[in-house]
């Protein structure tokens, strides 16, 4: 089988990312020769001055544009994900992240501030979501980030997130 | 004074003398009003640090300056520490989150540069399936189906549809004039001055989007809807 018009077929046409299990069950590929068919597809595709390449990471791939000619594409880019997204936003998004799973209150606590909007508008952009709700009483919701959000950090799971100490490490050489 | 070098001149003496059990001799009032207060809103940040290191070194001098007492109850100094120390550890986190939120905010940016190839599924992702669901009746949507196939091969297409109804947008903006003009209002005082019921409804789901993206609150109770302006964002 040509496995390379195969793959790129399918993560032309898939919805999403496309994970390697996928190959590895329908094509009987090993995970590692997988990896190989990417790397010869994106040399090809450099070598030949395309605009996109396969991005892939341990868990799944698919084709994305080089981030070299991202200004020429301006016109056709997605509006962001973080357009009108206010600072206190950021910071109840930061929260979350690395505070997950998390009530509003507990949020509220660290920001000084109610964090009920905050955490409304990251809802509505689809970045966190309610997960279950905490065993106390009111059993008040529990906040999470969403696969969108992993996404758009580049990571295939939360633990990926850098350290704390890391964010600021570099002021402490300075 | 610049607010930054005032702080780290605080940071030194508060390190100095809680090192050295000498009594604070620098006349701490002049310090803290030697600097400009328009620069507050600009420093916000700096200006906590600053609240709590004047307020640590007032602390300290005040107690340096009464007889100094052998018997000292401990367990109330401790306690007094403690909130001390929670509050600056509140602050620490709360900046550090802060800056984080930046990072992030930076990364996915950057990342953003990439382009994933477009499927529907990046549209999905984005519009979170609502609360509130209307069941379609099929009946009635193959008669607008139909009407809106028979319309389609008329000369004056769908030209009514642009002159019938009002802009959601402008219904948004004209809504928030109003709410930022007032310190609260109701829903039913602002349809109150509306010419149609088209324009009420058009205010009404300004009303929704406009709390969706949390520019304003609302609340109803049994008679109306109160309406006041989202001041966290």
């Amino acid at each position: 089988m040509n496995y390379k018009k195969v793959i790129t077929a399918i993560l032309l046409v898939s919805d999403g990312s496309v994970n390697h299990s996928y190959f590895q069950e329908n094509f009987s590929i090993e995970k590692d020769d997988l990896i190989k068919i990417f790397e010869d597809i994106n040399t090809e595709l450099s070598d030949n001055n395309y605009g996109f390449y396969i991005k892939y990471d341990d868990k799944s791939s698919d084709f994305v544009t080089l981030r070299t000619i991202s200004s020429d594409l301006a016109e056709f880019k997605p509006p962001s994900i973080l357009r009108g997204l206010s600072t206190p936003a950021l910071e109840t998004l930061s929260i979350v992240a690395y505070e997950q799973p998390v009530t509003k209150l507990k949020v509220s606590e660290i920001r000084g501030v109610e964090s009920e909007s905050s955490l409304k508008t990251l809802e509505s952009r689809g970045l966190i979501e309610k997960s279950g709700v905490l065993d106390i009483p009111g059993n008040p919701n529990l906040f999470v980030t969403t696969n969108l959000f992993l996404e758009k950090m580049n990571i295939s799971k939360i633990e990926e997130l850098p350290l704390l100490g890391d964010y600021f490490s570099n002021i402490e050489e300075e | 004074m610049e607010l930054s070098y005032l702080v780290d001149n605080l940071k030194s003496l508060l390190v100095r003398y809680t090192s050295e059990s000498i009594q604070i001799e620098e006349n701490l009032y002049e310090l803290f009003t030697s600097f400009e207060v328009k620069n507050f809103n600009k420093e916000i940040e700096s200006y906590a640090d600053f609240v709590l290191l004047a307020s640590s070194l007032f602390e300290l001098k005040a107690k340096r300056m009464l007889p100094q007492d052998d018997e000292v109850d401990w367990l109330d100094e401790v306690e007094i520490l403690k909130d001390k120390d929670l509050a600056f550890a509140r602050l620490l986190q709360f900046k550090a989150f802060s800056e984080i939120g930046i990072a992030i905010a930076s990364k996915i940016k950057h990342n953003e540069n990439e382009i994933k190839s477009f499927k529907y599924y990046q549209t999905k992702n984005l519009f979170p399936k609502p609360d509130v669901e209307y069941l379609i009746d099929k009946d009635k949507f193959e008669n607008v189906a139909q009407e809106v196939f028979h319309r389609y091969k008329t000369i004056e297409g769908f030209k009514h549809i642009d002159k019938d109804l009002p802009d959601l947008q402008d219904a948004i903006d004209d809504l928030l004039k109003v709410v930022d003009k007032r310190l609260n209002t109701s829903f039913e005082s602002i349809v109150n001055d509306l010419n149609t019921e088209k324009e009420a409804i058009a205010f009404f789901l300004a009303l929704l989007e406009a709390v969706r993206w949390g520019f304003i609150k609302a609340k109803q109770d049994n008679e109306s809807i109160k309406i006041e302006k989202n001041y966290e964002l």
